[in-house]
C-alpha cells in the first residue's frame, strides 16, 4: 500500500510542476499589439527575409514623381485616380487657384478665395490690424515673408532649394493640427549635391484658428516664423533627402528665434526636451515623444551658434551633402555633429552637450543679437529652468531613499538631482560612483547666484559647506559617450563606492533594455513576462549593490546564450519551462511561497518512505 | 494492480509532459506569424489601430488581412518565394498635434526586376500594401526608392518601400 502511496504523492508533486510552465507560455499576439520589436532576425520570424542590402535608386535628374504617374495613368482605374490625385500630386485647393509671384520670383504662391482653404481676412485683420484690403494682398505678405526667409539662408551662405521658383501653397491645415509641411518632390542630383531633392511648402492660409494662439502669436508672427522653419526644411531637401529627422527640426525651430527673435515661439518647446533630458539627445521619429521633444532640441544650435558661430549648423548640413545613404535609411546626425565639432573645433559632441547642460543651470546664455532690431529684452527670460529628475530635501540620500539616486543614462543625455538643505545640517557631501562615460557637476546657489564647485581631492566626492545656508545643490550627471545604458550613483553618506556603478551594452539600453534571454524565449521585448522580469530587474535588483553587479554579470554572459535560443525552437521551450517558476515567483511571490512549502511538505513523507522501502529492499529494520 | 498502476502512471506523465510541451511552445510548426508596419519597418504583432497585417507561413503565400480575417493557406509553388511590402511617404513631426507617422501610397505601381531585366509590376492596394510570388533569386523593388532583396525559396521577404518624406512643422 505504501509503494501506491508513494508513487501517487511523486505522480501529484510531478503533475504539479510540469503544468506550471503551461500559465508562463501564454504567448499572446494581443499583448503585442502596439509597439512591438523591429523584425531582426529573430528565429521565431525565420520565415521572413528583411532586405539584405537595401541600395537608392540610381535617380534620374529631372524625373518628376508626376511624370512617372503620368506614364502609368492610363492603366489606373478613376476611383485610384482619385487617390493619386490626392496623395501623391500637388496639392489641390478648394478653389480655383490663384498664383502670385514673389517680388524677387523666388516663390510661387497659391491660394484660393474660395471654399475651405481661402484665408479668411476679417480674421487675419482682427488679429493683425493691418488691414489687408484682399485676399491678394495676403498672399502678397505670405510672398514677401518668404523671400525675407530666402535672403536670411542666402545671406548665411546656404545653398538654395533646386526649385526656383519654389511653391508655396496656402491651404488649410486646422484639421491637420499643423503650422506648415514641407515635401519632397523629385530627385535633384548633381556632382555637389548626389542626394539632393526639390519640394514643395503648404502653410495654413491664415493661422487665424485657436489652436495656433492668434491671440498671443498674431497670424503674421505665425506666418513668419512659419516660412523660416519650413524653408529651411526645403534647404534640408536640397542638401540632401536622407537627412536626420530630429535635427532638421532642431535646425529650423532654431531659426525661427534668428530670424524673428522677437516673436519667442520656439521657447515653448524647449521643456519638452529638459522635463525628460534622460533622453538621448538624437531622439528617433518613431519614439512616442519625439513631437514633444524634438522640436526643443533647437536650444542645443544656439549654444554651439553662440559659442562658436551661427556658421556651425550650416557646416553639420554641408557634411552630409556627399554621404550615401546606408540601406536606404536616413543619415545619423550625432556621428556627423561629432565629426564636424572633431574637425574644425577641436571639441566633441559629448564635450558641448557637458557644457551646454551645465548652461541650463548656469543660464549664462549670451544674450540674442537682434537681426532685426525688435525688442528682444525678454528672450532669456524665456528660457525655462532646469528639471530635476529627483530632488531631496531630507537626509540621509542613499539607497533606502525613496527616490533611487542613481540613473540610467543612454548615449548624449544628462539628468539632475536637486538638494534642498534642511536647517540643521551644516555641511553636505555627496559621494559619486560612475563610469568614465559619464560627467558629473555639482552646482550651488546661495542668495539667488550659482556657482560650480570642484570635487574634493578624491575625485569623486563633494564637500559643500555650510549647506544648511544655501538656496540649494544641483548634482548634473551628463553621459557624454555614444554607449548606452550607462550608470551612475551618489550618496550624502558615503554609502556609494567607486567601482559599484555597472555598465551594460549599447544594446540593453539601461531601463529601456531587454532581458536578453527572456525575450529570445519569449520571441518579443514586449511580451508581458518579458515586462514583468524587466520591472523586477529595474524595481528591485537596480536598487542594491548586489543586484547590480548580478544584472552586470548577467548582461556579460547571457547575449550568446539568448543568440542560441533564438536560434532554436527546441531551446527556447526548454526555457520558458525553466524560466516558469522564475516568472511564477516574480509575479506571485507569496503564492510561489506557498507552492514551494507543499511541494516540500509533500517531498518529506515521500522520502521517509522512500527510505523505509529502500531499507525494506535491503532487509533492513528500521 | 501494481502493473496497471504503473501503466496509469507513466500514462499520465507522458500526457503531463505533451500537454506541457505544447503549451510551452505555444508557437507549434505551421502557425502564421503576423506583422503590421509601424512608419519605417514591419514589427511582429497586429497592429494596435486594427490596420492592414500580414499574415506569413513559411511555404505559403503571404496573406493581406483585415481586421478580424483569418489567413487562407495558399501553397507556394516549388522554387518560389514571396515578395510583400507597403509604399508610404515617411510622415514626421507637428507641434501641435501627433499624426500618422506614414501615409500609404495607394495604387502606385511597383517594379519588380532581376537582371536589368523588369519580371513583374504590381499595384499597391487602397492602403499601399502590395505582394507578388517570384523564382527564388535576387531583386529590385521600386517605386520611387528601391530596394534590393534575395528572396529565398519558400519563405516572404517583406519590405518598406519609402516614396517620400514630409515634414510636418
Amino acid at each position: 500500500m505504501h509503494k501506491i502511496l508513494v508513487r501517487w504523492a511523486v505522480a501529484a508533486v510531478s503533475l504539479f510542476l510540469l503544468v506550471l510552465p503551461a500559465f508562463a507560455g501564454q504567448l499572446d499576439d494581443h499583448y503585442l499589439a502596439a509597439f512591438a520589436p523591429k523584425v531582426s532576425g529573430n528565429a521565431l520570424e525565420k520565415a521572413i527575409l528583411v532586405p539584405a542590402t537595401v541600395a537608392a535608386r540610381a535617380v534620374r535628374s529631372g524625373t518628376p514623381l508626376k511624370h512617372g504617374l503620368s506614364r502609368d495613368w492610363n492603366k489606373l482605374e478613376p476611383a485610384t485616380q482619385k487617390v493619386l490625385a490626392k496623395q501623391l500630386a500637388l496639392p489641390v485647393l478648394s478653389g480655383s487657384e490663384l498664383v502670385l509671384v514673389s517680388a524677387e520670383g523666388h516663390f510661387r504662391i497659391h491660394y484660393t478665395t474660395s471654399g475651405s482653404d481661402s484665408p479668411d481676412l476679417a480674421s487675419i485683420n482682427n488679429y493683425t490690424h493691418l488691414g489687408f484690403a484682399s485676399t491678394a494682398a495676403w498672399a502678397g505678405q505670405v510672398a514677401d515673408t518668404f523671400e525675407a526667409a530666402y535672403s536670411f539662408y542666402r545671406g548665411l551662405g546656404y545653398h538654395m532649394p533646386p526649385s526656383n521658383p519654389f511653391d508655396v501653397y496656402l491651404a488649410s491645415l486646422v484639421s491637420l493640427g499643423e503650422y506648415g509641411e514641407t515635401d519632397d518632390l523629385n530627385k535633384t542630383p548633381s556632382a555637389s549635391y548626389p542626394y539632393a531633392s526639390s519640394s514643395y511648402i503648404v502653410v495654413d492660409k491664415d493661422f487665424t484658428d485657436s489652436i495656433f494662439s492668434p491671440g498671443t502669436f498674431s497670424p503674421l508672427d505665425s506666418l513668419k516664423v512659419t516660412s523660416v522653419h519650413e524653408f529651411h526644411h526645403a534647404v534640408q531637401y536640397g542638401y540632401n533627402f536622407y537627412f536626420d529627422v530630429w535635427y532638421a527640426e532642431a535646425s529650423s525651430t532654431w531659426f525661427e528665434g534668428e530670424l524673428y527673435p522677437e516673436v519667442l515661439q520656439n521657447y515653448q518647446y524647449i521643456n519638452g526636451w529638459f522635463a525628460d533630458s534622460t533622453r538621448q539627445i538624437d531622439l528617433p521619429q518613431s519614439d512616442p515623444s519625439f513631437n514633444d521633444e524634438a522640436y526643443g532640441r533647437w536650444i542645443f544650435n544656439r549654444h554651439l551658434a553662440q559659442k562658436y558661430s551661427a556658421t556651425i549648423v550650416r557646416k553639420f548640413w554641408e557634411a552630409i551633402m556627399p554621404i550615401a545613404p546606408i540601406n536606404g535609411a536616413d543619415i545619423p546626425m550625432a556621428p556627423v555633429v561629432n565629426s564636424v565639432l572633431s574637425a574644425s573645433y577641436n571639441s566633441t559632441l559629448g564635450v558641448e552637450l557637458f557644457d551646454f547642460a551645465k548652461k541650463v543651470y548656469l543660464r549664462d546664455w549670451p544674450t540674442m543679437t537682434a537681426v532685426t532690431g525688435a525688442d528682444i529684452s525678454a528672450d532669456l527670460g524665456q528660457i525655462p529652468a532646469y528639471v530635476p529628475v529627483a530632488s531631496y530635501t531630507s537626509y540621509p540620500v542613499n539607497a533606502a531613499s525613496s527616490a533611487v539616486p542613481a540613473v540610467t543614462l543612454p548615449h548624449y543625455s544628462f539628468a539632475y538631482y536637486k538638494f534642498t538643505p534642511p536647517t540643521s545640517t551644516a555641511a553636505l557631501t555627496l559621494t559619486l560612483a560612475k563610469v568614465s562615460g559619464i560627467q558629473a557637476a555639482v552646482f550651488l546657489k546661495v542668495g539667488g547666484t550659482v556657482s560650480e564647485i570642484s570635487p574634493n581631492a578624491d575625485g569623486t566626492s563633494y564637500t559643500i559647506a555650510g549647506f544648511g545656508a544655501l538656496d540649494e545643490v544641483a548634482l548634473l550627471l551628463v553621459n557624454t559617450s555614444t554607449s548606452d545604458g550607462l550608470q551612475a550613483s551618489f550618496s550624502t553618506d558615503g554609502s556609494v563606492q567607486s567601482g559599484s556603478t555597472t555598465t551594460t551594452p549599447a544594446s540593453s539600453g539601461g531601463s529601456k533594455s531587454g532581458c536578453f534571454i527572456a525575450t529570445a524565449a519569449y520571441g518579443s521585448y514586449l511580451h508581458p513576462k518579458v515586462a514583468l522580469l524587466r520591472a523586477f530587474r529595474d524595481d528591485y535588483l537596480l536598487t542594491n549593490a548586489p543586484g547590480r553587479l548580478f544584472v552586470s554579470l548577467y548582461y556579460r554572459v547571457s547575449p550568446p546564450i539568448a543568440d542560441l535560443i533564438a536560434r532554436h525552437s527546441l531551446l527556447r521551450g526548454a526555457t520558458r519551462l525553466l524560466l516558469a517558476p522564475v516568472i511564477l515567483a516574480v509575479e506571485h511571490g507569496r503564492a510561489a511561497l506557498l507552492v514551494m512549502l507543499i511541494c516540500f511538505g509533500f517531498a518529506v513523507p515521500v522520502l521517509g518512505k522512500v527510505r523505509d522501502w529502500r531499507a525494506a529492499r535491503r532487509g533492513i529494520v528500521v | 494492480m501494481s502493473t496497471s498502476v504503473n501503466v496509469f502512471l507513466t500514462g499520465l506523465l507522458l500526457l503531463v509532459i505533451s500537454l506541457t510541451a505544447v503549451a510551452a511552445a505555444k508557437r507549434p510548426v505551421g502557425k502564421w506569424n503576423f506583422f503590421h508596419f509601424d512608419g519605417s519597418s514591419f514589427v511582429s504583432g497586429p497592429s494596435a489601430d486594427g490596420g492592414t497585417q500580414v499574415a506569413v507561413l513559411a511555404g505559403f503565400r503571404p496573406v493581406l488581412l483585415k481586421k478580424g480575417e483569418k489567413p487562407a493557406a495558399v501553397d507556394l509553388a516549388a522554387g518560389t518565394g514571396a515578395l510583400a511590402g507597403i509604399c508610404f511617404i515617411q510622415r514626421s513631426g507637428g507641434k501641435l498635434k501627433r499624426g500618422p507617422a506614414y501615409l500609404p501610397c495607394a495604387a502606385m505601381p511597383v517594379q519588380i526586376s532581376t537582371g536589368g531585366k523588369v519580371v513583374a509590376t504590381v499595384m499597391t492596394d487602397d492602403q499601399g500594401y502590395f505582394q507578388v510570388t517570384v523564382t527564388a533569386g535576387r531583386y529590385r523593388i521600386e517605386a520611387k526608392e528601391a530596394v534590393e532583396v534575395t528572396v529565398e525559396n519558400g519563405a516572404t521577404a517583406l519590405i518598406p518601400l519609402r516614396a517620400g518624406k514630409r515634414m510636418a512643422d
